[in-house]
């Protein structure tokens, strides 16, 4: 049992004091703190995050209107309610598909109540074609460290690794990638992100992961890079010689990736 | 009975929550708990967004690093009759992990704050679930903003 200290001459030094402290539990790798502060904010500072209009018409898009406040509602420094009010200040409309989202949250918060056990078990089987027990159990070195054949993937491991913050339709490609493409267990990428993400919540995070996988929904789900290269392509290399697992159409990839479904 | 000790954990870092305490002249303990930890690995990252949210919140947090229980039995033997509190986690894992150290070192869960009532029924697609809400969940807003 260690006292820790509350005041520090610098943020380096909160850093160094970490590594040294939690050197036993942290995960291996990436000793350097996220460009994301953690602080308190304000109603005001949160009110400039929340663009409703903006972000109906953008947020699939990487550099899109997103409020980018999620680690915030993680660590309950903030409430969804309390944002949802903020962004009703601007009407009901407008704030209609932001709140949708904020509901998403509470949504897979209902659901892991309903089922713990899910948090890490297949809720149901995989609609891959596949059993289980064909998917790898560990994540590969090169997905691990961002050197997988794909250069968009690779950039958003970065962002994954670099900044404890990756966009959602990112973390989407990221988890139909390791799921379908490398044919990886849903949760050896589940504890992947939980481990990085600032707002690595296990609710949301497994069960968006199990929906990818299908084994929380109907179909799995896959893109490929011309659907990066919609959603990213001014902020991320899209080319099909950078990106040479993704380049396809979706009949061609969904052939590849689930042979047994097609027949 | 108002807690004389409001334990903290990384779910329930709320200025408004702490402001609401400490008007009641509660003290503040945060514990990096290495049971938990080694359950759940994180970066670095993760850790120093946690503390650097620790250190802005205004007011004197005790912050500690070990098991969880160590620490607040500890804390129960140094003042006996301490009444410690916590709010129980969203996170079902944590939660079970909180629940284990509230029974052993005798501290009081509260419920945790909800946003709308959750449905009676599981529902398990989003926009089922979204219909069954949507409307308690835009009041229940409305009236934090004061419009109801």
């Amino acid at each position: 049992m260690k006292q820790l200290p509350s005041k520090f001459e610098s943020r380096e030094a909160l850093t160094e004091l970490i590594a040294e402290t939690f050197e036993s539990v942290l995960i291996e790798g990436h000793r350097q703190p996220s460009p994301i502060h953690g602080q308190v904010l304000s109603e005001a500072e949160l009110a400039d995050c929340i663009q409703p209009a903006a972000y109906a018409r953008t947020r699939n898009f990487y550099d899109g209107a997103v409020s980018r406040l999620s680690p915030f509602v993680r660590q309950g420094i903030v409430d969804r309610k309390t944002l949802a009010s903020i962004a009703l200040a601007g009407g009901a409309k407008p704030a209609e598909k932001f709140i949708q989202e904020l509901l998403w949250g509470e949504f897979w918060q209902h659901v892991a109540e309903a089922r713990p056990s899910g948090l890490w078990q297949d809720a149901e089987p995989y609609k891959t074609g596949f059993l289980a027990s064909e998917y790898a159990l560990e994540l590969p070195q090169d997905i691990a460290t961002g050197t997988t054949p794909n250069a968009c993937l690779n950039h958003f491991i970065r962002d994954l690794q670099e900044t404890g913050y990756v966009h959602n339709h990112a973390r989407m490609y990221l988890a139909a990638y390791v799921v379908h493409f490398r044919r990886i267990r849903w949760q050896a990428g589940a504890a992947w992100f939980l481990a990085h993400l600032l707002d690595g919540d296990a609710a949301a995070n497994n069960y968006s992961w199990q929906w990818v996988a299908s084994t929380f929904g109907s179909k799995p789900y896959i893109f490929n890079l011309e659907n990066v290269e919609k959603y990213c392509g001014n902020q991320v290399d899209c080319r099909p010689e950078t990106n040479p697992e993704l380049d396809a159409s979706y009949d061609v990839l969904s052939a590849r990736l689930f042979p047994a479904r097609a027949l | 009975m108002s807690a004389q000790l409001f334990w903290l954990h990384e779910e329930v870092l709320s200025e408004a929550l702490i402001q609401t305490q400490a008007a009641e002249g509660c003290r503040f303990l945060f514990v990096f708990d290495t049971v938990w930890l080694a359950q759940r690995p994180v970066s670095l990252k993760r850790i120093q967004f946690i503390y650097e949210t620790l250190v802005a919140l205004p007011v004197e947090i005790e912050i500690v690093y070990g098991d969880a229980v160590d620490v607040l039995k500890q804390k129960g033997q140094e003042h006996p009759g301490l009444v410690c509190q916590v709010i129980a986690p969203k996170d079902p894992e944590l939660a079970e992990r909180i629940d284990g150290i509230a029974s052993e070192a005798g501290v009081a869960v509260l419920e945790r704050p909800r946003w709308f009532a959750p449905p009676a029924n599981k529902i398990a697609r989003f926009f089922k679930f979204y219909n069954a809400v949507r409307s308690e969940a835009l009041d229940a807003a409305r009236v934090h903003r004061g419009d109801l």
